[in-house]
Parts: C-alpha cells; sequence; structure tokens
C-alpha cells in the first residue's frame, strides 16, 4: 500500500519566532488509513495541519502528499494538490452563509477539475446527483435547497462532510469536527464519516482532543509525543 | 496596520481624484504644441532657407501682402512720439489718419492667383467651433480682443477645404477656440467688392489646412 | 473564473442592503458627473447651431456677451435701444450685403416676442447654414400677423389663424397685456433646434402699433387707438433692438466694425459673434470646471464609501475566506473575488447613473428647451461621455484592488485557520 502522507525531519518555524513550532522526525499515514491524531491546544495541531495542507511550507525536511513532496513546489502548485486531493472538515463555521447547501457541497469541483471529474464518473451521474447521494447516505435528504443559515450545528457538520468528500478525494483531514455536537450526536456523526471515508478508500486524519473517540481509528497518535519542538520549549 | 491603511487609503483617493479629473479636462485638450502667445505677438514668418523647396507653394511673408511702397504707419511718419501726451490731439489726429488708412489699405494685385502658403492666427466668423467653413487669418494674436484689428490688406479671409484628416481638424479646433496659430496653403486671389469706395481684400482658397510648424520658419529665414 | 464571479455575485448579494445603499450613493454621483458634463455639451452645441453666417451684430454699448444674449439667444433683456436712423446709417454702408433689424422686449406667456422685418426669414441661417422654413402657413404680411417658432406653437398649442393677445415686458405672469389688438397666427415655422423655436415673430410695424397708445410702458389711460385706425399711422419703428449684419466681403468685418463702434449718431457696440461667444465661454468656463470638478469628487467620494464598506467587512469574512483556501483557492483567487465584488458594485452603481440621468433630462428637457431654447437630446450615452465612463470604471477598478489585496494578505497570512 502506498502512503497518503509521509514526513520526514520535518521542521517548520514562523518568522520571527525564536525557536521551531513543529519538529516531527517521522509520520506517516497510509492509504485508506484511518488515524486519529490527538492534540491539545498549543501543540502545533493547526501548523501541521496547515503544512499539510500546502497553506504553510517547511523549512526542513520532507512531507510528501501522494508522493509530491510539498516541501519544494511553488505555493500554486500546493494549492492545486491541495484542491485536488485533499476535503477538510473544520469544528465550526465549515459552509460558507451566502450559498446554498448544494453549493456549498459543490465548491471543491469549482476549484479542481479532477475532483469534478471523480464526481460524475461514478456510474455517469451528474454532479447534483453525487451531492444528493452524500447528502442521503449522511440522513440529510431533502435540505439541498435549504439556506445554510437555518441549519442545526449537526446539519451543518454534516453538510461539510458531504463537502469534504464530494469527488473522492485521497486524503480527508477532520479538525475536531464533534467538539461543537452534542455528545449524543458525537458518535453518530462519526460513524457517517467513517462509513463514507471507507467507501471512497480516502485516508482519515482525524484530529481531537477527545479520545473517547479513537476506537474505531486503525491508529492513535499523540502529536506532543512526535513533535520534538514541544519538549525543547516546554515551561512555555 | 490601521496607520499603513490610512496613508495608503489617501494615497489612492488623491490617486482616484487625480485621474478622473484628468479624464475630464482631455475632453478639452489643449494642443500639445500650442504655447500661448502675447497680445500682439507675431510669428517669425521667413522661411528658413533648408525648407524643402518642392512643394508647389511658395511661402509667403505677410509682409509681401502690402504693396511695396504703402507704408501702414505713414500718418506718423515727422512725429515723435515719444515727445507727446497721449491725449495730445495732433497724436489723436495722427491716429486717427493711420486707422483709416488701415481700413483701406491698398492690395497687391499681382498675387491673385498665386499658390502660397502662410502661417497667422485665426480668427472666428461662426460661431460653431466644430464646423468651421471659414475664417479670418491675420498676423498678429490677440487682432480682435485686446489690440486693434490689422489693414485691411493684412487680413485673409480664408475657405476651408471640404476634406480635412482627423489631425487637420483638430488642430483647425483648436486654432479657432484658442485664436491660436494656423499654416493655410492655398490659392491666393484678390477680391474687389464694386461699390463707390472699391473696397478690395484678400481671400484664400485654402487646398489645405495645418498646424503651424515653428521648425520651417524663422525670423530672419536663416 | 466564472465560479469567482458567482461567488462574487453571491456575496455582494447577501450583503445587498449595505453594498445597495453605496451602490445608491455611485449611481447619483455618475448622475451628476455625467448630468453636468452633459449639460455642458448641450449648451455649448445649441449655441453653437443658433447662429450661421452673421458678420456682426450691432446694439447698444453694453457687454458683447450680453448684446449676444439678448439678440441671438433670447436670454436677458436688453439695456437699452438704438435709433432707427443707426439702422438705417448700417444698411446704406456700400459694404454691407444685408442688414435685418430685430426689436424684442415683449413676450407671450414666457416666450419672447420679436419683431423684425420680412428680411429675417431670407438672410437669417443657422446650424450648418440652414435657412428658416415655414411649416404651414405664410410669412407675416399684415400689421397684426405673427409667425410662430416650433416649440411656441406645440407649448402653447396654437394653429394657424388663432388669434393671440401679446404681453408687455418679459416675465411669467402679471404684466400688462396689449389686449386691444390681439395678433392673429399667420404661419408657423418648422423646428430648428434654436431659440428660433420659442419665439413669436411679428412685423416691426407690428412692435410699433402695440406701442404707440402706450408711454413708459403702460397704456396711456383714456387714450388708445383701436386697432383698425393704427393702420393709417406711420409706423415707422424709433429704434430698435438690434441689427443684424452680412457683409459682401467678410474681410470687411474689422473695418465695418470700426466704422460702426465709432458712429457719431450714439454709442453703439458691434460684435462678431464667434468672438463674442468665445467670450463667453471664457466666462462660463471657470464655473463649468468648478462643477466637473466638485462632480468628480463627489464620485471620488461614492467609491471611497464603496472600498470602505468592503474593507469594513473584510474582518468578518476571515472563516470565510478560510473556507475558501481549504477547497482550493488560491491567494490569488481570494484578490479576484473581492476585486470583482467592488467592480460589480461599481458597474451597477454606474449603470445606475445612466439609467437616472435618462429619466431626469426626460422630465426636465422639455422645461430647459422652453426656458433656454436649448434642446437636450435624449440619448443614452455619447460618445465623448462614453469615455468618461471607461475612465470612470477604471478608477473603480483601482479602487477595488484595494479590499482586494487586503484580502489577499489576510488571506496569506490565516492559512485555514483566521485568528477570529
Amino acid at each position: 500500500m502506498s502512503l497518503a502522507i509521509d514526513i520526514r525531519a520535518l521542521r517548520f518555524r514562523y518568522p520571527g519566532a525564536a525557536g521551531d513550532c513543529l519538529d516531527i522526525e517521522a509520520f506517516q499515514a497510509e492509504a485508506g488509513e484511518r488515524v486519529f491524531l490527538h492534540g491539545p491546544s498549543g501543540s502545533g495541531k493547526s501548523t501541521l495541519l496547515g503544512l499539510v495542507g500546502g497553506v504553510l511550507q517547511a523549512q526542513q525536511g520532507s512531507l510528501e502528499l501522494l508522493g509530491h513532496d510539498l516541501s519544494r513546489l511553488r505555493p500554486a502548485v500546493r494549492d492545486k494538490l491541495r484542491a485536488d486531493h485533499i476535503g477538510f472538515i473544520f469544528q465550526q463555521f465549515n459552509l460558507i452563509p451566502y450559498l446554498s447547501v448544494m453549493d456549498n457541497i459543490l465548491l471543491p469541483c469549482r476549484f479542481s477539475l479532477r475532483r469534478q471529474r471523480r464526481a460524475s464518473e461514478d456510474e455517469g451521474t451528474s454532479l447534483r446527483e453525487q451531492a444528493l447521494r452524500l447528502l442521503s447516505h449522511l440522513q440529510l435528504d431533502g435540505i439541498e435547497q435549504v439556506s445554510v443559515t437555518r441549519l442545526s450545528v449537526g446539519q451543518q457538520q454534516r453538510v461539510a462532510a458531504a463537502r469534504a468528500l464530494i469527488g473522492k478525494p485521497e486524503i480527508v483531514i477532520a479538525d475536531e469536527p464533534t467538539s461543537a455536537l452534542d455528545a449524543d450526536r458525537q458518535t453518530a456523526f462519526l460513524d457517517l464519516l467513517l462509513q463514507e471515508c471507507d467507501a471512497a478508500n480516502a485516508t482519515l486524519l482525524f484530529v481531537s482532543h477527545d479520545r473517547r473517540l479513537a476506537r474505531q481509528f486503525h491508529r492513535e497518535i499523540s502529536l506532543p509525543s512526535i513533535n520534538r519542538a514541544l519538549v525543547e520549549h516546554s515551561g512555555r | 496596520m490601521s496607520r499603513n491603511m490610512k496613508r495608503w487609503g489617501l494615497i489612492a483617493l488623491l490617486m482616484l481624484f487625480g485621474i478622473l479629473s484628468n479624464a475630464i479636462s482631455g475632453d478639452g485638450n489643449k494642443d500639445k504644441s500650442s504655447k500661448s502667445y502675447k497680445v500682439g505677438e507675431r510669428l517669425p514668418t521667413a522661411p528658413k532657407a533648408a525648407a524643402g523647396a518642392t512643394t508647389p507653394y511658395r511661402k509667403l511673408n505677410w509682409d509681401e501682402l502690402m504693396p511695396a511702397d504703402w507704408d501702414p504707419m505713414k500718418a506718423l511718419k515727422g512725429l515723435d512720439l515719444s515727445k507727446m501726451q497721449d491725449s495730445d490731439p495732433r497724436a489723436m489726429e495722427a491716429l486717427e489718419k493711420v486707422r483709416a488708412a488701415w481700413n483701406d489699405a491698398p492690395i497687391v494685385p499681382e498675387l491673385n492667383g498665386a499658390r502660397v502658403e502662410i502661417p497667422g492666427f485665426v480668427v472666428p466668423l461662426d460661431v460653431d467651433p466644430g464646423r468651421v467653413k471659414e475664417f479670418l487669418l491675420v498676423p498678429y494674436f490677440g487682432a480682435c480682443i485686446h489690440v486693434p484689428p490689422p489693414p485691411s490688406n493684412q487680413v485673409l479671409h480664408v475657405l476651408v477645404p471640404k476634406t480635412l484628416n482627423k489631425e487637420q481638424q483638430a488642430a483647425l479646433k483648436n486654432a479657432v477656440l484658442m485664436y491660436g496659430t494656423i499654416s493655410v496653403s492655398g490659392t491666393l486671389e484678390t477680391v474687389s467688392i464694386n461699390t463707390a469706395m472699391g473696397f478690395s481684400s484678400y481671400r484664400i482658397k485654402a487646398d489645405s489646412i495645418d498646424p503651424y510648424k515653428a521648425s520651417e520658419y524663422s525670423s530672419t529665414g536663416r | 473564473m466564472k465560479h469567482l464571479l458567482h461567488l462574487a455575485w453571491r456575496s455582494a448579494w447577501n450583503r445587498r442592503l449595505t453594498l445597495g445603499l453605496t451602490l445608491a450613493a455611485i449611481a447619483l454621483s455618475v448622475t451628476l458627473l455625467l448630468g453636468v458634463d452633459r449639460l455642458r455639451h448641450e449648451a455649448h452645441r445649441g449655441f453653437s447651431l443658433s447662429v450661421s453666417g452673421t458678420d456682426l451684430v450691432v446694439g447698444a454699448r453694453t457687454s458683447p456677451v450680453q448684446l449676444m444674449l439678448y439678440a441671438v439667444f433670447r436670454i436677458g433683456e436688453a439695456t437699452a435701444n438704438i435709433s432707427w436712423e443707426s439702422a438705417q446709417q448700417i444698411v446704406a454702408n456700400p459694404l454691407v450685403a444685408w442688414a435685418v433689424p430685430i426689436s424684442l422686449g415683449d413676450s407671450h406667456h414666457g416666450f419672447p416676442v420679436m419683431g423684425t422685418s420680412a428680411a429675417y426669414f431670407d438672410h437669417f441661417r443657422y446650424g450648418d447654414s440652414q435657412s428658416l422654413v415655414i411649416q404651414s402657413g405664410n410669412p407675416f404680411r399684415d400689421t397684426f400677423d405673427v409667425v410662430l417658432g416650433a416649440e411656441v406653437a406645440t407649448g402653447l398649442g396654437y394653429r394657424v389663424g388663432d388669434s393671440i393677445v401679446l404681453s408687455h415686458g418679459m416675465g411669467e405672469a402679471g404684466l400688462p397685456e396689449h389686449r386691444d389688438k390681439p395678433f392673429t397666427v399667420k404661419g408657423i415655422l418648422k423646428p430648428t433646434g434654436t431659440p428660433v423655436d420659442r419665439t413669436l415673430h411679428i412685423s416691426l410695424e407690428g412692435m410699433s402699433a402695440i406701442h404707440l397708445d402706450w408711454v413708459g410702458g403702460a397704456p396711456m389711460p383714456g387714450f388708445s387707438i383701436p386697432g383698425q385706425y393704427v393702420q393709417k399711422v406711420d409706423l415707422t419703428p424709433m429704434e430698435v433692438t438690434a441689427v443684424l449684419v452680412g457683409l459682401k466681403s467678410r474681410a470687411a468685418v474689422f473695418r465695418v466694425q470700426r466704422q460702426i463702434n465709432e458712429s457719431p449718431v450714439e454709442p453703439l457696440l458691434a460684435v462678431m459673434p464667434g468672438v463674442a461667444l468665445e467670450q463667453l465661454w471664457q466666462v462660463v468656463g471657470v464655473a463649468e470646471r468648478a462643477m466637473l470638478a466638485v462632480s468628480a469628487m463627489v464620485v471620488v467620494v461614492g467609491l471611497s464609501g464603496l472600498v470602505a464598506v468592503i474593507l469594513a467587512g473584510l474582518n468578518e469574512r476571515r472563516r470565510e475566506l478560510a473556507i475558501l483556501r481549504a477547497v482550493g483557492a488560491r491567494p490569488r483567487d481570494i484578490f479576484l473575488l473581492m476585486t470583482a465584488e467592488s467592480l460589480l458594485v461599481t458597474l451597477g452603481g454606474v449603470l445606475l447613473g445612466i439609467l437616472l440621468l435618462l429619466v431626469a433630462s426626460l422630465l426636465l428637457a422639455p422645461h430647459i428647451q422652453s426656458a433656454y431654447g436649448i434642446p437636450l437630446r435624449t440619448i443614452l450615452v455619447s460618445p465623448e461621455e462614453l469615455k468618461l465612463l471607461t475612465a470612470l470604471m477604471a478608477i473603480g477598478l483601482l479602487a477595488g484592488l484595494v479590499p482586494g489585496y487586503r484580502a489577499y494578505r489576510i488571506s496569506l497570512t490565516d492559512g485555514l485557520m483566521p485568528r477570529i
């Protein structure tokens, strides 16, 4: 199996910072793997996601995304890779308020031709139909024309998941997607998400501080344990 | 951040204003080559020898329009104006004589039919600067505004040709608006009105109206 | 690119209340700027078409601009008249080809009345050397005939054969009338687009006739001469307001002008129409430029308002920008998005402004035409105005770059995690 994410000897510091923010010797995620990344705030989680997403670039080391080394690529190329291969889910406020649910879900297809094609080549369906299918799987039938502002948080998170999954990206990154949900909804959301990621054979990188959710994942990694920059700056 | 923003904002505002007012005043664009003339200023009209001698038009000097034996200042001869007051009746009488002489100045009949090119200042005849069919050409600036008009043998009635290219049209319109300079090439005619006073004047059927090219003329002809 | 425009449109529509206000501000400023510019052009154009082929206009010694205004453009009133003797002398000048005396001072429902000779219709030219044409009826022949300009006929609904009463003096209402001597509409002129359209033309004799029993601007009480007897009296006018002169040789204009200006009979002023009009434009030009500058400033203010509104809203939109980056938007796309939003509003404002101007000119044109004789063409936009609008849009584009650039920088620093 090939590696979806392959990080080696990665070091990153923010401009003007005194020391490294991230110093990771090795981190890999295989294709189709479910990885639970546990990280309290301040552990460099946002930075890591920024690096994997290609909006930040490490000063040293290599970060390979599906074989492409992001640390050597221009910003435009990194943006394209992100558009083509990664779907994001954030903790909250995932959706663009002035677009409909349908338009929100289809956003990645506007920025990536590859995802647009992959979305509609499956059984020759149209983009709309793919989006509707995802909504259905996520138990959100019939809301595609509803205004985003009128959805509950749970519904919004599931729409965000649909958006992350449209066009079958190889990697899905979820940053605390359940933290804003009620306890009883959290597991339900997680189940749906895992189910869809499996169906798409996507690598899922799930970041959360709630270790109780880690049960259903192949691997659980604690960010402070692999980020040597934290050790050096302990006592901050 | 906010201080920078204010500075950029102010610069942007000034730029916007500058560009917009430029666009507006670009409407009444001044001819780039027109300088502002002093009242009474004449153009150097002696053609430089080096100027191309191959045109069919003879470059005419304003002096040539007056007969050699006619002196526009004749009535003032023998008077030492510097010794007289402005209101001295002799000075007034002399000026009157000069003006009367200018009213009815003799022309040079031999120039009838000559193909000439002559630069001068425009005095508009009609009120539409966009559609100029005729105008008067005089030797100096401000002929009807600030100083007395020239003698009648120094006034050319110009008939504008029907077809002018864009550059010529623009130059003509500009000259009409600013009482500015223009160069006329065409056939000079002497026109006599059969009246008891026998008033004669010059008319020129222009073949071409062009911007005045200062480089082809000098005060001395060298 | 198309999807960015769609996003920009949806985003702008979402904030249509605030953006709508700035759009309205821009629209009004564009209407103002365009309106001032158009009025200026139309006035210049209207005046420059109003007379042609007249070498000199002679009147009492006043300013050349004032003489042109009342004698040719029928705006304002004459300060003094000139004697019939002077007018006759001008006619007799051997260099004069034709001379038409005109007499002003009376009006009819706000339209000026002009007494003149029949030669006026032969010699007066306007525009591109066009003569006056009588559309219906005939030129005046009897003492109390009147020929109407096109505006007068349509504005007051007169036809050939109607009877009208003239008022003494200029003004809208409350003027003494020459009620005992009504005039008959003999002819109506074809429209010219000049002040001729709003003038009523009577003969010089007619003008004398209605003032025979008037002294000092009012009818003499107990002394009135009925219409039918008036014609037995000598109706040669004693004075006229101005004389329009055409010369046998146009080059003789300076000489004749000097002769008239130095007339021993009375102080006269002879002006060359082109020169006098130029003087008018010079005087007015300062005001014109000032008004245009102010209008331009107002447009800049409107655009600044738009930029400020979009900039102010950027902070709340950091989350939105982060989402867009997450789905693959590049900082460049964010920049284009913001600039497009700004441009959309600017364009909308400009279009609305043009529309408003059209409505305004449709409403005001009849009034301006009858009050000043300036025809306002109702056009959407003229070629010169198009240049102005292009410059405006260019500036709008420049203005839009400011929030675009700001959003670009924000997007770069925020990345996927905005600091909110």
